[in-house]
């Protein structure tokens, strides 16, 4: 007989181990450490599993608690013994947004080019602040509200990574453009 | 030039705020109407849209392996709430 703390893991948490072990991959950058980060994210989550209310957005509390986990315990091993914050480990300081926005931006003909591992190149190469917050966004989909909660940074500042991030990968990739032979004139869309 | 590059700018910022879905439901609805007279602004979408797709086929997503599932259920039988 399950208790109903069990049926709630099981049926609401575990759904979403492959997105938690994708999101670890990504925060660490270690296969071999991922599905420790994955296994003590679900062990947090279900000791804390009474402070979880049913049927709310269990995908952005157990982002929250590995995003948490990763800092008080992955990085305090690196840096023997030392709690960090989040933003103590972000590489950037983050700008103001309206100094951000610069309009790089691709040929879509150069896309079809691009091979995807030279992608998860320039994705991996990217600071981990930048890197995280994109795959949660592009490739999780999650809200801006969402990765505000996670990150515990304003909406402001969401939006300014993303854009700086987004920057950033696409100016990678105008390298990698480069290296297959386009001019500047054919990469650029203006 | 620099008026130019902050146009650009403007719009590229308000392409993405409405492909994340983060303006409100007038502005969008003012987007898409600018979008349909403005070509710059339509071309600078399926740009963008390009972009996230490609991001979105070439992200190699991981998964939790089996073993992994079964070590997570068999510790919590064991583990105190």
């Amino acid at each position: 007989m399950k208790s109903p703390q069990d049926k709630i893991f099981e049926g609401e948490f575990l759904p979403h181990a492959d997105a938690l072990a994708n999101f670890a991959y990504y925060l660490i950058q270690d296969e071999d450490e991922v599905d420790d980060l994955v296994q003590d994210t679900f062990m947090k989550a279900y000791k804390a599993i009474d402070q979880y209310q049913v049927g709310t957005n269990s995908k952005a509390w157990l982002f929250r608690i590995m995003k948490n986990t990763f800092i008080n315990e992955y990085k305090r091993k690196k840096r023997q013994g030392q709690k960090v914050t989040y933003e103590e480990i972000v590489t950037f300081h983050d700008e103001e947004e309206s100094n951000l926005t610069s309009y790089t931006d691709l040929r879509t003909e150069l896309f079809s080019d691009m091979m995807g591992d030279e992608v998860m190149i320039a994705i991996n190469e990217l600071p981990r602040d930048y890197r995280t917050i994109m795959i949660l966004c592009y490739v999780e989909e999650f809200q801006y509200e969402e990765l505000a909660a996670i990150f515990d940074i304003p909406i402001g500042t969401v939006r300014s990574r993303l854009s700086r991030a987004r920057g950033l990968l696409k100016d990678k990739l105008k390298e990698y453009a480069k290296g297959l032979g386009y001019t500047e004139e054919n990469i650029n869309k203006n | 030039m620099r008026e130019i590059q902050q146009l650009n700018d403007d719009v590229l910022q308000r392409v993405n705020l409405y492909l994340d879905g983060a303006m409100t439901q007038e502005a969008a609805a003012n987007f898409r109407s600018e979008m349909n007279h403005n070509p710059a602004v339509s071309e600078a979408l399926h740009h963008e849209q390009s972009f996230r797709d490609l991001l979105r086929n070439s992200v190699h997503r991981r998964k939790a392996s089996p073993n992994l599932i079964q070590n997570i259920k068999d510790k919590i039988r064991t583990a105190p709430h």
